[in-house]
């Protein structure tokens, strides 16, 4: 073939043959996988999905040391006997008041404080009142009382307690303590 | 590969993975504290016939809230013997006054004390002289 013409070089004679329909073509690109590596890709999907491992990146990012923590230490309940004002009497309802410290690096959420199905309710009014307070506490459950990390905070469980008529009259001005379980989350 | 796959099932078994919180539980006492019930405030008294009259003001508990209640006891001047108001003032007394019917016939003073449930306050100075 001779560079004769343009005509020539677009179309080279012989071996041209007119189309006789236009072909549309996709930009499709196809990416051929292992089995291993289409499985450990599928995997690590999950995780993210399941918040795993994007649970383990935003704690090391926060600089929270519970997640890096081996185990959490309980909190620890302390006199709020001062702290209380005085509001129950007989056929009325009244206040506990619950000082809590948290140990911990992370703030902690209180969710429930329930009676110790061990103990009992007593009083610094000595063995007559404490044989008859007319006290009963009322589980509280579902609370959100949220207590910063290494804090120490002194809440109140308003209406958590009742005085019934039992009550002996020894009981006048008295402290009661009552036995309680608490139970709290992290709450980072 | 099975490996692979537990680790997927348990990824979504399991959805928050290290995210969950820490689940604390502590033993310890939380307080309370109980009113004291105030004095009774001394009552008034007025004769008519055998009926005697006492009526007084309320009496509070500490931290406010006034007594449910009141017990009245008439005293004898002479002996100085008290005993339990009755017909009309006996029992605990919900209201500030009531009226003794059937007083037997002497001089009387009465006293009222603010009462709830098991509880007392101190007992009102006794009113003044009444003659039936």
């Amino acid at each position: 073939m001779t560079r004769g013409s343009f005509a020539d070089d677009l179309f080279p004679g012989p071996e041209f043959q007119e189309p006789t329909s236009v072909e549309r073509i996709d930009p499709v690109v196809t990416i051929k996988l292992s089995r291993k590596l289409f499985f450990a890709l599928a995997a690590i999907a999950a995780l993210v999905a399941s918040g795993v491992l994007l649970a383990a990146w935003s704690t090391s990012g926060s600089g929270n040391g519970y997640a890096k923590a081996g185990s959490a230490s309980a909190l620890t309940i302390g006199d709020a006997s001062a702290s209380t004002s005085a509001d129950l009497y007989p056929g009325a309802s009244g206040a506990v008041k619950l000082e809590v410290t948290n140990p911990n690096s992370f703030p902690v959420r209180i969710t429930g404080v329930t009676k110790q199905t061990s103990g009992s309710i007593a009083s610094n009014k000595g063995a007559t009142c404490n044989a008859s307070t007319g006290v009963t506490f009322t589980d509280q459950t579902g609370l959100t009382l949220d207590l910063a990390a290494g804090a120490t905070s002194t809440f109140t469980l308003s209406g958590a307690v009742g005085m019934s008529n039992a009550s002996d009259n020894s009981c006048q001005g008295a402290i009661f303590t009552i036995p309680v379980d608490v139970t709290a989350v992290s709450n980072a | 590969m099975r490996w692979l796959l537990l680790l997927v099932v348990v990824a979504v078994g399991f959805p928050g993975g290290a995210a969950a919180a820490w689940a604390l539980t502590t033993s310890g006492s939380g307080a309370a504290r109980a009113k004291t019930l105030g004095p009774g405030n001394a009552p008034s008294a007025s004769v008519s016939g055998h009926k005697v009259t006492v009526s007084w003001t309320a009496s509070s508990y500490t931290n406010g809230g006034a007594a449910a209640g009141y017990v009245v006891r008439r005293f004898n001047v002479s002996s100085g013997i008290g005993q339990t108001a009755s017909n009309g003032c006996s029992g605990t007394i919900s209201a500030l006054t009531c009226t003794e019917n059937g007083v037997p016939a002497g001089s009387w003073q009465y006293t009222i004390t603010p009462a709830a449930g098991n509880w007392r306050g101190a007992e009102s100075t006794k009113s003044a002289v009444v003659v039936v």
